[in-house]
């Protein structure tokens, strides 16, 4: 199942050089960002769903990455594994202020009704997009950060496993579980 | 609990066959639940949100204007990779010096143009002016040779090293010969016969000064075409290069790197001041003493004149057709 590499979807050509170079030149972190951006930004939208909160995001993931490949090491991952380590983090960041501010908010608020989204506010455009965010939404924190590792960054079990510190063949049968509820989820809303 | 397991172990077997596209076409024999999960996976797999994103190129551009205004890029880095992927820096440096503008157009992957900024490690400003466009301004101090050469009246073709050179009334374009292939300059009469060589579609001024036309084209190694514009005031020069995707091939340098060629940009190093102006709403670079710099629909231009005014220049670069 998993081999020793640590993602699965087409390797950027020359990739440890391009790494390597982007430490000294823009064009080559150009390169990087061109192949890289479609899967740190579909991580980062199953994770928060919002498409201007998944733009904020990607760009701080782009923007630490810049600053920080200066001390990336091959020794310690693959360059995709540290990328999706500091998208996670940053994710986990903005998922952690979001829930403090949604204490206070429910404080401030208490008493009042939850309010829901009104049908008429759910956009119609790329609705099969939506439909599976709305689906990805139901489920757990851990759910849809494995599913995004998976789907999105396209991480092994086994990278998936140690950058959340889960066993890999829990990664699996999680991963596996997530997608059957996901397919629940979709199927009672169709 | 067991039995969940062995499902799941098949379940990312199957997922990975799908992320590196060896997997089965179905999941035959198995239970409809789990085909089912196979068939969404195979929707998330395929699920690209990202053409939704409203700052991909803008974020782009603002992470290289970071890095090109940066100072003290890695130097020793620099100097390893001088080495082992470019062996051409006296044509460059020379170029740079002499002329204030280079199109590094030989460049045809994204990590040779490193070689073109050896030694520079301060620039005093970057503009990115497209995808695989970026203009950098270095300080005149760090430019190795004089600039006091003479500039031709007619184009003259040289070879420097192992690299080629145009110099021109504008100043002098050059670049590498990747190796293995063809260093020839190919000279034109006409635009149809550029064309005609040419991998790409070209374009030309539609609006020209009084007493101007088009008299000499070239082709450089690179793909780079050239229409040289003759006049009363001196040579107008429009080059012209395809930038992006290219085709993917390997070159194998002498001393055993292999580097693979499949993006083609163009990086552009003056010492002559250099602002950010906008032409037919997008972003152009304005160097003076020579000219406008853009891109625009997969290819990059660069218009020289001598002695011209912004304006006089945004109004022969706008005609562009």
């Amino acid at each position: 199942m998993d081999t020793t590499r640590d993602s699965f979807s087409a390797a950027l050509p020359n990739e440890l050089a391009l790494v390597v170079r982007a430490k000294a030149e823009p064009a080559a972190f150009a390169a990087i960002y061109d192949y890289y951006f479609p899967r740190v930004y579909n991580y980062v939208r199953y994770r928060v769903a919002d498409a201007d909160r998944a733009d904020d995001l990607t760009a701080q993931v782009f923007e630490r990455a810049l600053v920080g490949i200066h001390s990336y090491q091959l020794e310690r991952g693959s360059f995709a594994a540290w990328l999706f380590a500091i998208a996670r983090n940053a994710v986990s960041d903005w998922l952690r202020s979001q829930r403090r501010r949604r204490s206070l908010s429910l404080q401030t608020l208490r008493g009042r009704a939850s309010p829901e989204p009104k049908p008429e506010d759910i956009v119609t455009a790329n609705e099969t997009h939506a439909q599976l965010l709305a689906a990805v939404g139901c489920l757990s924190d851990r759910e849809r950060d494995l599913i995004a590792l998976k789907f999105a960054a396209g991480l092994t079990n086994r990278r998936i496993a140690e950058l959340t510190g889960l066993s890999a063949s829990n990664v699996g049968v999680i991963l596996y579980r997530a997608v059957r509820r996901l397919r629940a989820e979709l199927s009672t809303g169709e | 609990m067991v039995d969940e397991r062995n499902w799941s172990y098949l379940f990312s077997t199957d997922v990975d066959g799908l992320l590196t596209g060896t997997g089965r076409a179905d999941a035959e024999g198995t239970p409809a639940e789990y085909r089912q999960a196979v068939d969404l996976a195979r929707t998330l797999v395929t699920t690209d949100f990202s053409p939704e994103s409203q700052i991909r190129n803008a974020l782009r551009c603002r992470l290289l204007n970071q890095t090109t205004a940066r100072e003290g890029w890695s130097p020793r880095m620099e100097i390893s990779e001088r080495r082992s992927l470019w062996r051409a820096r006296p044509v460059l440096t020379v170029v740079t010096a002499t002329l204030g503008v280079i199109l590094v157009a030989a460049l045809a992957w994204p990590s040779a143009v490193t070689g073109v900024a050896q030694g520079i490690e301060t620039f005093v400003a970057g503009l990115v002016l497209g995808p695989h466009t970026s203009v950098q301004q270095v300080h005149p101090d760090r430019a190795d040779v004089s600039s006091t050469e003479s500039r031709p009246e007619r184009p003259e073709i040289g070879q420097l090293g192992d690299g080629w050179i145009i110099r021109t009334a504008v100043g002098n374009f050059g670049g590498n010969v990747l190796p293995g292939r063809d260093g020839t300059i190919h000279q034109f009469s006409t635009f149809d016969q550029a064309q005609a060589a040419a991998s790409f579609r070209l374009r030309q001024l539609g609006y020209l000064p009084s007493g101007y036309e088009l008299r000499q084209a070239m082709l450089a190694p690179s793909g780079c075409v050239f229409l040289f514009y003759g006049g009363p005031d001196g040579d107008i020069v429009l080059a012209q290069m395809p930038v992006g995707e290219a085709q993917r091939s390997e070159v194998k340098h002498s001393d055993g790197v292999t580097v693979t060629v499949d993006t083609r940009v163009i990086r552009v190093l003056t010492d002559n001041p250099t602002v950010s102006v906008t032409l037919n709403g997008q972003p152009a670079g304005w160097i003076e003493d020579y000219g406008l710099m853009w891109e625009a629909d997969g290819a990059t231009y660069s218009l020289g004149g001598i002695g011209w005014t912004l304006d006089e220049a945004m109004r022969i670069a706008e005609s562009l057709q």
